[in-house]
């Protein structure tokens, strides 16, 4: 169970202690927007729901979804490049456990710092680890959007409704449409 | 000082997880050990130098007063 931990942060690879903080998006109209899937149970559904509705609401193209190899580790270089070569916005979830919440707030702030608007998703039951994570990457404010947990056990309906609670507050964090 | 509120917040969360905090004072420092309920979701646990830059605020004090056991250490 135990044979390794895992280290969700990056920072051996990333500088510490610089605010992120990408400029956003006048309008999600003709947006690309990319979904990172964390492999939690539910969380590429979600994602999908999500940019279903950033596409039929406010004319976004969902452009690239991919999935990371580990929930627990960092978007890694070749990964991160591919992304914000190919989209403008990137949704980022679902941080349902300790590890994985952290490791998406670390992914967040990094897009953020390559230019690209994040908007990352964790279940409340994990607030204290995304922030604390935030701010172990300097960055305490950065502001990622919390569902009530857990998230792993919804239903597809039930996810579907998550989606939909979760629009707005995705399209408000990623863009100025709805602020 | 130690915040209190703020440990029981972060022994909240990790209980999420199925794992259990305690924190001892000892000296100038703590021990702090993280158990596991059986079937514990292993990766789903921060590392250990994490998890210790997350208590040092909280605990008040810096990292090497911060003696932290894990499950399978």
């Amino acid at each position: 169970m135990f044979d390794r931990i895992l280290d969700p942060t990056g920072l051996s690879v990333r500088p510490a202690g610089v605010a992120s903080g990408a400029r956003r998006l006048p309008s999600l109209a003709g947006a690309r927007v990319g979904l990172l899937d964390n492999t939690k149970q539910n969380a590429a559904l979600l994602l999908a729901e999500i940019g279903e509705l950033m596409t039929s609401r406010y004319g976004a193209v969902v452009t690239i979804r991919r999935t990371k190899e580990m929930f627990a580790l960092p978007v890694d270089e070749p990964l991160l490049s591919e992304m914000k070569t190919a989209c403008d916005v990137v949704v980022v979830g679902v941080g349902d456990c300790g590890s994985c919440s952290a490791s998406a707030v670390a992914d967040g702030i990094t897009f953020e710092r390559e230019g690209v608007p994040a908007a990352v998703i964790c279940s409340d039951a994990f607030a204290v680890t995304a922030r604390a994570m935030a701010e172990v990457h300097g960055d305490a404010d950065f502001d990622f959007l919390m569902t009530p947990h857990p998230v792993a056990v919804l239903n597809p309906e039930q996810v579907a409704v998550r989606a939909g609670e979760l629009l707005d507050v995705v399209v408000a964090r990623v863009s100025e449409e709805g602020r | 000082m130690k915040d209190d509120a703020r440990l029981e917040q972060m022994a909240a969360t990790l209980a999420v997880d199925g794992y259990h905090l305690t924190v001892e004072e000892s000296g100038a420092g703590f021990d702090v050990r993280i158990t596991a309920d059986p079937e514990t979701c292993g990766d789903c646990l921060v590392p250990k130098k994490i998890l210790v830059t997350m208590l040092q605020p909280i605990l008040g004090v810096d990292a090497d007063a911060i003696r932290l056991t894990y499950p399978n250490d």
